[in-house]
């Protein structure tokens, strides 16, 4: 026992010395750059562009070496944990990061977004889209700088199993996969897909946010006769047996695969993988040779059919406040940097993410991307600003109509919805 | 109900025993509360006179006491000094002088702000900057963070009682060293301290480092998220950004109008965590035991196979293992198309989309989880029993059944029983299992949305917390009090359990 | 708080001891010289133990004089030990799948992502060279390898040191103190979370520090965890601390010298779950580190590698292996250990 001890004790103080010199060569080098305005920062973006991230930065150095210089820790943050990792540390917060919009009120409402100046804002509201540029705005003003316009959903699926003609209907869809026993993968378990249906039969649901990011007043038709169409569509695909509510291409490879699955731009890549040419080993080409991308489908209620609709929305960059005015100025130089035309189209080549900035979204090689183009015909319910509990009502919802059996059920579930609204604003 | 003496209980035969000892239970129910209130009572009492005694002990020590005595009560330690305890007089002059430094360099201010946890709103400014040829840009200044002083405040609060007790001990010491001194005695030297430390006062120098830790790490963040059920303290109050304030109850208020139907919520919730507790208690801890058994008895070949192929299971974390089952008993899981291709069934069982059948789930796999712990933990105890205990048992005819009712159980239930009522407690707080396996759903249609905040049919009391907490809009005043609540009703819960468990009672007796 | 100066005012019943194994003496002399032979080889010694027991069963049906008896219950033992060993069979196999499964992930080649079938069509080392190659993952290994040893020594010093407080010593305070802890025990952990980050973030022990931290706090509340280790210290005799007090040794030396070598089962099992605790930690680990991978732990680290969709896809196969490599030095660890643990327990039941 002593023995086992000692051994144990002594291990540890030598890895203690390790792990200290470890720790030193952690120590940010001074690299001898002689810049006027020179800041050491953290840089949060999203997963797969912390190289990218970082060769951008290296270059903006080398344009601006006169005057800024920035030594950066880039670090990788999905977008939709960073904004509140940020809210829930605010002390400790990156100098810049990379969201989804979706957070941006609440970021504004705690201050903790550092808005950008006249002219900056002048210059992105000129060359971004609009409906990125009303993705960073809050109230009238613009806090945040857009970096991409491709939140959205459309269809893939595969072409062995479903023709370009069956995936036009939601119906005939759920037909093959039930007579295959194969899958639609489709997420109606969250707020973010189950409002597709309700925004094809033509309900709505708006929010009104003020300057200081406060939700003040709400334009929302969900529990009506359009809602209800909407209800009844979504019950066909929540009780059918090839429903599955994963969502996630990795589906196409699932043990009792999908043959459709509703998903985004960020998916292309795994649905091209999973729906290719494999050799003997099962090694896939990665060509996508079975690989059909499609706009949503419709549904139809009562003979009338309904064109499903995504929200199209936008990833945004993040400046924090900051103490030193100067720092703040350097902060959004880069931070429009990162989101300019070139970046954009850097970040496009790179990971696939479609650009927001207007000559980046004529590049031919965008134009003529299958999924962003999917998403172009399909995503056109520019998404608003949500409070961040919104979200849990149609979920919720979802809840309630996998399990209604009459429409009463239906209309209560929907009633319930609405009456849960009030209490979100602020 | 009546009590039957010893002869009469002799003649009741075993349904009517246990029936008999049921109802004693629960008659005894109302006595243990009302017993709760006496001891509360007394303690209260007791508190009073203790405190008046103290005073009444001080003001003696002061009037009587030598004038080494009487500077100590201004400079501690100096008595301590003048009787050439070198070692326990530097350590109270230094406490007391480290005490004066903190609080005039820090702890003034903090309990200054206490009172209104910050006045100095954040605040921007528009400044001209060069680097945009002197455009506007946004300057930021911060002003009070009502979050540490908050923490501040309670650490000060802290300092100020310990430098309260270590007065007292000063004027206690002071007291002491005086009579041995009066009636001629020596007094204990710095040298007899240290050893008594390693001998007498053993258990002093053994607890000081693990009692500090929890005082520090455990006890001040409690009460530091107890104090915040009466702050408005949220994302929108994050006390850096914005301050937060005091608000009193109106939390607790709140806590029964948050979100439509939280009363049912919390009743749903809080019925299913107990159930939960206990089923995931009483299951690995039987099932444990009886693996450790099994292992354990003779003629079982290769046992350190056996525990290895346990043990692998509690290598891998388990948020590797459990995101791993989880996939598996999904719609499209091996598990469901295995069975589909053998013919078994159907359609997909939805394992994770029926509540039910779920909440059996996580029952299920938390037994897989639990089981090699227990098998660890008892296997050291059961081959602790004496042997000698079963070779009689066995002589007396007794069979295998018998000798687990008669010498296993009881043993193990003496060893481990405050461990049961912990592994309860903690199965209550246990997090890891359902959060990776169902992340508290499937989402319950009927009392599923509380505020903006999801629950569902496997969620208990602290995974919805942590939504509530780590939510899009975390909400830590509401997170606190229903905190407070689960606390209130977990205690509660467990001193009854407590009170009426053999093995607390009777620690001394098995040795 | 806890005023230890007048330790004799309460308490002092003087401690009953009810001796289990008063007629033990002449069975210890006959197992004491086997174990001092070979402690360390336990199969040996479990045989050898099986042996005298036959042994006994036999003398017992001596007296007894039933011969017939005697052969049924041989017979009986014989099927009972075979429906074992089944069980124990089928229960390995439910155990050990899943490990099983996560290590064929491990060393699947064709794809990264989820995949619907068990066995890889094609094997290789791959994900194992990228996660020392493209990840830092040996980085997050060495931290948390370091953070474990820590935990394993520190933390079985203070179980032991509370156990012992508690089992050996009837002091004021202590049913207080014992109360306390329990209590203190039912207050939902991760709400504190906020406030621990707060601490350490002013002692700068975040971010790219926070193993530092992490070490800390899991180490710091970890005397409340002193149950089973003070159950156990109950069922030693207190007959040997008199005899020992007699002979002049003081709490320390009693402590080190006659308590703790008996308890090794209970040590070995405090070190392991020591040195576990950091590997499986996710939720403070991930609150410290402020997303920084220097700064990760193997759990918060490997997390980071499927955060999100398009990574799920790239990194799962990687993060099966992940898994592995985590499971490797633990269960090492044990089986190492195992050997002394069983030595150390079947010792115990001996000496009682």
């Amino acid at each position: 026992m002593k023995k086992v001890i000692s051994t144990l004790l002594s291990a540890l103080m030598l890895s203690g010395c390790v792990a200290g010199l470890a720790a030193c060569d952690d120590t940010t080098k001074d690299d001898g750059i002689d810049a006027k305005y020179k800041y050491n920062i953290t840089v949060w973006v999203g997963e797969g562009t912390e190289d990218l991230t970082k060769g951008l930065i290296k270059k903006f150095n080398d344009e601006n070496t006169n005057s800024i210089y920035f030594n950066a820790n880039v670090v990788r943050v999905t977008e939709s944990k960073a904004a509140g990792d940020v809210l829930a540390k605010p002390a400790s917060a990156p100098e810049i990061f990379c969201f989804a919009q979706d957070q941006i009120a609440r970021l504004v409402n705690s201050g903790l977004l550092a808005a950008p100046s006249a002219s900056i804002k002048n210059n992105i509201v000129a060359s971004h889209s609009e409906t990125a540029v009303a993705a960073a705005t809050v109230g009238t003003t613009m806090y945040a700088y857009p970096l991409t316009e491709d939140n959205g959903y459309f269809l893939y699926y595969d072409t062995r199993l479903i023709n370009a003609e069956q995936a036009d209907s939601i119906e005939t869809i759920l037909e093959v996969c039930e007579s295959t026993g194969t899958k639609l993968s489709f997420g109606l378990n969250g707020g973010w897909y189950v409002s597709s249906f309700f925004y094809a039969a033509g309900a709505k649901s708006e929010w009104t946010v003020d300057d200081q990011g406060r939700f003040t007043d709400y334009d929302d038709d969900f529990n009506s006769d359009k809602g209800f169409i909407a209800a009844k569509g979504m019950q066909k695909v929540l009780k059918s047996a090839a429903y599955s509510e994963n969502g996630a291409a990795s589906d196409f490879n699932a043990a009792i695969p999908a043959a459709a699955v509703i998903s985004g731009i960020w998916d292309y890549n795994a649905a091209k993988n999973a729906l290719s040419k494999k050799d003997e080993e099962g090694i896939p080409d990665g060509k996508g040779d079975y690989l059909g991308i499609a706009k949503l489908p419709t549904y139809s209620v009562d003979g009338e059919t309904y064109r499903l609709k995504s929200y199209l929305g936008s990833k945004l960059l993040g400046v924090s406040p900051q103490k030193d005015g100067n720092k703040a100025a350097a902060l959004s130089i880069l931070a429009q940097y990162l989101t300019n035309n070139e970046s954009q189209l850097a970040r496009y080549n790179a990971v696939g993410w479609g650009p927001s900035a207007k000559d980046a979204q004529n590049n031919d090689d965008v134009k003529a991307n299958a999924a962003l183009k999917a998403l172009k015909e399909t995503a056109t319910v520019p998404q608003g600003q949500y409070p961040a509990n919104w979200w849990a009502n149609p979920e919720v919802l979802s809840a309630s109509l996998a399990k209604a059996t009459s429409d009463n059920a239906i209309r209560t579930a929907l009633a319930n919805y609405e009456e849960s609204l009030s209490s979100l604003l602020d | 109900m009546t009590y039957l003496d010893s002869l009469a209980y002799l003649k009741l035969n075993k349904w009517q025993k246990f029936v008999y000892k049921l109802q004693c239970f629960f008659c005894a129910i109302p006595g243990w509360f009302l017993n709760l209130f006496k001891k509360i009572g007394r303690f209260f009492k007791n508190l009073g006179i203790k405190i008046k005694d103290n005073f009444v002990d001080i003001w003696y020590t002061f009037v009587n006491g030598s004038w080494s005595t009487k500077v100590s009560f201004l400079v501690m330690g100096f008595g301590n000094l003048y009787h050439k305890q070198w070692l326990r007089g530097i350590i109270f002059l230094l406490l007391e002088g480290v005490f004066i430094f903190y609080m005039i360099f820090a702890g003034a201010y903090w309990l200054s702000m206490f009172g209104s946890l910050g006045k100095v709103q954040t605040w921007t400014e528009m400044v001209p900057s060069d680097l945009l040829d002197g455009e506007l840009v946004e300057e930021i200044h911060y002003g009070d963070n009502s979050f540490k002083i908050l923490l501040y405040g309670i650490l000060t609060i802290f300092f100020i009682i310990a430098f309260i007790y270590t007065w007292r001990l000063n004027v206690k010491q002071c007291k002491i060293c005086d009579s041995i001194t009066r009636a001629g005695k020596k007094i204990k030297s710095s040298g007899d301290d240290l050893k008594s430390m390693l001998d007498n006062d053993f258990h002093k120098t053994l607890l000081a480092l693990p009692v500090a830790g929890i005082t520090m790490f455990t006890v001040l963040p409690i009460i530091f998220m107890i104090l915040v059920a009466f702050t408005n303290y949220d994302r929108g109050h994050d006390g850096l950004m914005k301050l937060f304030g005091w608000v009193g109850g109106q939390n607790f208020q709140s806590v029964l109008t948050f979100g439509s139907g939280m009363q049912v919520a919390f009743g749903e919730i809080l019925a299913w965590t107990l159930i939960w507790a206990f089923f995931a208690t009483f299951s690995c801890y039987f099932l444990g035991m009886f693996v450790a058994i099994m292992i354990n008895k003779k003629g079982i070949k290769i046992k350190k196979f056996w525990r290895t192929i346990l043990v692998l299971t509690i290598a891998i974390p388990q948020f590797i293992s459990l995101l791993y089952i989880s996939n598996m008993f999904a719609d499209n899981g091996i598990v469901n198309a295995t069975l589909m291709k053998w013919g078994w069934i159907q359609s997909p069982i939805k394992f994770w989309g029926n509540g039910t059948l779920a909440k059996i789930m996580v029952l299920v796999i938390n037994i897989w989880v639990g089981i090699p712990y227990l098998m660890l933990i008892t296997t050291g105890i059961l081959m602790n029993i004496p042997a000698d205990l079963y070779e009689s048992a066995r002589i007396d005819g007794a069979n295998a059944f018998q000798q687990f009712a008669k010498i296993t159980l009881p043993y193990m239930l003496f060893v481990t029983g405050p461990y049961l009522l912990t592994s309860f407690v903690s199965n209550i707080n246990n997090f890891n299992v359902i959060y990776l396996l169902t992340q508290g759903g499937p989402t319950n249609p009927v009392w599923g949305n509380v505020g903006g905040y999801v629950a569902g049919d496997t969620t208990i009391l602290i995974t919805w917390l942590f939504g509530i907490t780590t939510g899009n809009d975390a909400n830590y005043k509401m997170a606190s009090v229903i905190g407070i609540l689960i606390f209130v009703v977990v205690s509660v819960l467990s001193l009854v359990v407590f009170s009426i468990m053999p093995a607390t009672k009777r620690e001394d007796d098995f040795s | 708080m806890i005023d230890y100066k007048n330790t004799e005012t309460e308490e002092t019943e003087v401690v009953p001891v009810v001796e289990f194994n008063l007629d033990m003496e002449d069975s210890v002399s006959e197992y004491e010289e086997e174990i001092e032979l070979d402690t360390a080889d336990v199969d040996e010694f479990v045989r050898q133990q099986e042996a005298s027991q036959i042994h006994h069963v036999r003398s017992s049906k001596e007296q007894s004089s039933e011969n017939k008896k005697h052969g049924s219950q041989k017979k009986r033992r014989i099927v009972g030990n075979t429906i074992i060993h089944i069980v124990l069979v089928i229960m390995s196999i439910i155990w050990v799948a899943p490990f099983v499964f996560i290590l064929f992930e491990s060393f699947r080649v064709e794809s990264t992502g989820l995949a619907g079938y068990i066995i890889p069509h094609k094997w290789g080392f791959d994900n194992y060279v990228r996660l020392f190659t493209e990840t830092e993952f040996p980085r997050w290994f060495l931290s948390t390898f370091l953070m474990g040893l820590f935990c394993a020594v520190v933390q079985t010093i203070f179980i032991l040191a509370m156990s012992y407080a508690l089992s050996r010593n009837r002091f004021k305070g202590r049913k207080f103190l014992m109360n306390a802890m329990l209590v203190l025990g039912m207050f939902p952990g991760f709400l504190t979370l906020i406030l621990l980050y707060t601490l350490l973030h002013e002692w700068g022990l975040t971010g790219t520090n926070a193993p530092f931290g992490l070490a800390i706090i899991y180490v710091a509340s970890s005397g409340m965890g002193y149950y089973v280790c003070k159950g156990f210290f109950d069922t030693i005799s207190h007959s040997l601390d008199e005899a020992a007090m007699v002979d002049g040794a003081t709490k320390f030396q009693i402590f080190y010298k006659i308590i703790i070598p008996m308890s090794k089962p209970i040590v070995i099992y405090t070190i392991l779950m020591g040195f576990m605790g950091p590997w499986g930690d996710f939720i403070t680990a991930s609150f410290m580190s402020d997303n920084l991978p220097q700064g990760f732990n193997v759990a918060t680290g490997l997390q980071s590698l499927i955060d999100g969709q398009s990574s799920l896809n790239e990194y799962y196969t990687t993060f099966c292996a992940g898994g592995v490599m985590v499971a490797l030095p633990i269960t090492l660890l044990f089986m190492f250990l195992q050997k002394y643990y069983v030595a150390g327990v079947t010792g115990g039941a001996v000496k009682g």
